[in-house]
């Protein structure tokens, strides 16, 4: 039996007048990977930011392992083992790829020192491909290998909850699959996982259940399947062109 | 607790001292606002100015006249210093960085020709005042009101009104973009910096006019007017100036009632309420 | 390590029994190593770039001139208080300015620039200064070396290699790391678990506590401070130049632009060009930003 990681319940954010998210429902279930859908605008990565702690949100409550995340400091939720990575990749500029990686095991959920740090990132940089670049900059590095380098920092401190924003977003094909490959990978881990995913195909193979947003509000809700036949979610929402 | 005279009258000397650090901070609320540059050489280049002024104005030519000399190679520098900062690409901290170096060697060069004494610019603007009711109202000072008042209004309505000054505010917002509408917006970059450093002319004048000159005293200034250029809203013209009255009255009323000492505070903890009240507006 | 090798091979210059002017002149480097490093610690790590670094140091300094020039306080009793002062000040300021999100970059260089005022002016205006300046030439003088000078010089060299090792300690810890992940991306490291405000507020402590302490060395060595020169505006300009030029990313990098400059303002004012030394200073800080933004050291800053 399944239980709930994560409950977020009636949470809001609204930005200058822009209504980002109203009232929000979404529960998320410990060990399963499940997918975050909805056209441009539809408040996905908002909600990763508000859960993450990167905005704080204006109303409602997040609840994991039945604490309250909200108003809570983002570096506690950090600790607390939830981690993401950005849609538009965000790496320490003047940091090495191997010293990004190893920043999240030195603050996250455990806190190690640098030399078991270090040799923690190693694993997670093998993991994703990237054990060559270890001593290069970022900038050295292309989007596909930025993307990873996101997952690889975001592995790195071990979290029960995984937030990916749209990991697969301007890569090939071939590179897609291999990014597949290492999602089912982590959640054999131990880790929960929670994907945006603008590539239908993808969440189709590997979400155990979906979640559609529209307007900031959580539409439908279920088994992939089901969800794509729920005729609010087809009325509003046709999903992208790459089947 | 003072007389009501006195009072008054401070209050008044607290508008005069406020129109001139609107004065100074017109040119760096510009430039700052309008072209990510942060330029604390604008401070010596007022006192520049106001020493250049000085020195004309013993040779028998009129204050204000002479910033018919003094503002055009002004315009030619801040213009240069402009082009600079964009051939190298520095991002806005470190135009800080780089004025600061501009400023010590201006301070340098003022040390240099005019020695560390005070200087007094005497004209016969200085002894004209008038009285208006039991306030005095002393020439010099109101005619830097004037003035500052005067270019405010100008530059704001021309910021508005006019296609010059939307094509500045659309450069200041979004250059590619603006270019990509034929704004030509590294020329308009190059006037405008040319255009500060010429109203850093003016407020060297006006100083001059009111002010015993020193080079230790450019850095005086530094605080307060960016006190003003912040609380004003960086790139609105009448920022500096409502804000630097504000923060003149309120020091005058302050030194009035308590002692002359505690002025400065006056201006940082108005910069620091309003930093910590509206942050949004940086 | 290396650090006790090389205090312990220096603190013997003063019983080699050189003329002064060696001494005060290594005492020079040594107050601006500490100066530029401690700037370091905070501004160069976290790229929170401080304008007020005066402050600071001019804390420290009249917090001894007021203890040992008018309390009577033996000198090395107040240095403690030189030290602990300047943090505290330093802490109050950063527990309001780093809670604001907006104040970061150009608007926190430019509020540090304007605490330097304000500060002065309190010390200015009060009984603390009050004008005149405070003569120190009275302060007892602790005899740790055959001369006063050899006394200076030993006590900055202790303070030097103090600083230096924590600017080293702390570039290779964990909070250091913090810190510069702070410098590319605040938000992130936040979101990432490094606890930006607490790690903020700790260097700059540490830097203020730095600053103080050589502040409050150097009041006694000059034996008379003013508020002009205690906070003018070349202090806060200097700091930065020698970090920037020696590199703002390496523990050691300020401390090699602080010899740098050191020895080049030295050379500037006795050749009657005190003036003409300044401009220089000037000039160089600009080229550095421009064609040097790493620094000397820029390129051998990994650990």
């Amino acid at each position: 039996m399944n239980e709930s990681l994560l409950v977020v319940r009636n949470v809001s954010k609204a930005f200058k007048g822009v209504q980002a998210l109203g009232g929000v429902e979404i529960e998320v279930r410990r060990g399963e990977i499940l997918g975050l859908v909805g056209p441009n605008g539809s408040g996905k990565s908002t909600l990763i930011n508000v859960v993450s702690g990167h905005y704080p949100a204006d109303a409602g409550s997040i609840l994991f392992e039945g604490r309250e995340l909200r108003g809570v400091a983002p570096h506690r939720i950090a600790r607390a083992g939830i981690a993401r990575t950005y849609q538009i990749p965000r790496p320490f500029g003047h940091l090495t790829v191997l010293e990004n990686v190893a920043l999240p095991p030195m603050f996250g959920r455990v806190t190690l020192e640098r030399p078991a740090a270090e040799r923690e990132a190693k694993r997670w940089l093998e993991f994703t491909g990237l054990a060559a670049k270890a001593r290069l900059r970022p900038d050295a590095l292309n989007l596909h290998q930025r993307k990873f380098l996101e997952l690889a920092r975001a592995l790195a401190s071990r979290p029960k909850l995984l937030f990916l924003d749209e990991v697969l977003s301007g890569l090939a094909p071939a590179e897609m699959d291999e990014a597949i490959r290492l999602i089912r990978a982590i959640r054999e881990q131990g880790a929960t996982v929670v994907f945006v995913e603008h590539v239908m195909r993808a969440v189709m193979q590997l979400a155990d259940r979906m979640v559609v947003l529209m307007h900031g509000k959580n539409i439908a809700q279920g088994l992939p399947q089901d969800v794509m036949r729920n005729r609010a979610v087809i009325e509003a929402y046709l999903g992208t062109a790459d089947a | 607790m003072p007389s009501w005279t006195l009072l008054g009258q401070s209050a008044l000397s607290g508008v005069f001292i406020g129109a001139l650090y609107g004065l100074l901070g017109l040119g760096l609320t510009l430039c700052w606002g309008l072209l990510r540059q942060i330029n604390l050489a604008h401070f010596a280049l007022v006192f520049l100015g106001a020493y250049l002024s000085y020195q004309l104005a013993a040779a028998g030519v009129d204050p204000l006249l002479t910033l018919a000399a003094i503002a055009p190679p002004f315009f030619v520098f801040g213009a240069l210093l402009h082009w600079l900062l964009a051939r190298f690409k520095v991002n806005p901290l470190n135009t800080l960085l780089v004025t600061f170096g501009f400023m010590v060697m201006i301070e340098s060069l003022i040390q240099w020709i005019w020695s560390a004494d005070f200087r007094r610019l005497e004209s016969h603007y200085a002894g004209i005042k008038w009285k208006v009711g039991a306030l005095f109202v002393p020439l010099p000072e109101l005619l830097t009101l004037a003035i500052a008042v005067g270019l405010a209004l100008c530059i704001w309505a021309i910021l508005r009104f006019t296609d010059l000054g939307r094509a500045m505010r659309a450069a200041a917002e979004d250059a590619p973009i603006a270019a990509a509408f034929g704004v030509n917006e590294k020329l308009l970059a190059l006037l405008l910096s040319g255009f500060c450093a010429a109203l850093a002319a003016v407020a060297g004048a006006c100083l001059a006019l009111s002010h015993t000159l020193a080079p230790s005293q450019i850095y005086a200034w530094i605080g307060v007017v960016f006190a003003a250029v912040m609380i004003g809203g960086l790139g609105n013209p009448l920022g500096p100036l409502t804000a630097g009255i504000v923060i003149g009255v309120s020091e005058a009323l302050t030194m009035a009632v308590t002692a002359p000492a505690w002025a400065p505070l006056v201006s940082f903890s108005l910069l620091i309420g309003a930093l910590l009240l509206r942050p949004e507006k940086f | 390590m290396r650090f006790i090798v090389v205090a312990l091979a220096m603190g013997v210059v003063p019983f080699l029994g050189l003329p002064a002017f060696y001494e005060s002149f290594l005492y020079l480097i040594f107050h601006w190593v500490v100066l530029a490093t401690s700037w370091n610690i905070l501004s160069g790590y976290s790229g929170y770039f401080s304008f007020g670094h005066a402050a600071f140091f001019g804390c420290g300094v009249y917090t001894t001139a007021v203890l040992a020039g008018k309390l009577g306080w033996p000198f090395l009793w107040t240095l403690p208080l030189a030290g602990a002062l300047p943090a505290v000040l330093g802490v109050a300021l950063g527990a309001v300015i780093f809670r604001v999100r907006a104040l970061r970059g150009e608007l926190f260089a430019v509020l540090t620039l304007a605490v330097t005022f304000v500060v002065a002016t309190i010390v200015l205006n009060t009984p603390i200064d009050g004008g005149p300046g405070v003569y120190l030439s009275a302060v007892a003088i602790p005899q740790l070396a055959p001369s006063p000078s050899g006394t200076f010089y030993l006590l900055s060299l202790a303070l030097a290699v103090s600083t230096v090792w924590l600017a080293y300690a702390v570039h290779q810890s964990r909070f250091g790391t913090g810190l510069f992940a702070i410098h590319d991306d605040e938000e992130v490291a936040e979101v990432m678990g490094v606890p930006t405000y607490r790690f903020k507020l700790a260097a700059f402590a540490l830097s203020c506590a730095l600053a103080g302490l050589a502040g409050g060395i150097h009041g006694v060595f000059v034996s008379y401070v003013t508020v002009a020169e205690t906070f003018s505006g070349s202090t806060a300009l200097y700091v930065i130049l020698m970090a920037a030029l020696g590199g703002t990313r390496h523990w050691l990098g300020p401390a090699v632009g602080a010899a740098a400059v050191t020895t080049l303002l030295y050379a500037f004012t006795t050749s009657d060009f005190a003036v003409a030394g300044r401009a220089a200073v000037g000039l160089i800080f600009i080229l550095v930003i421009l064609f040097l933004p790493q620094g000397i050291l820029g390129g051998f800053a990994r650990r």
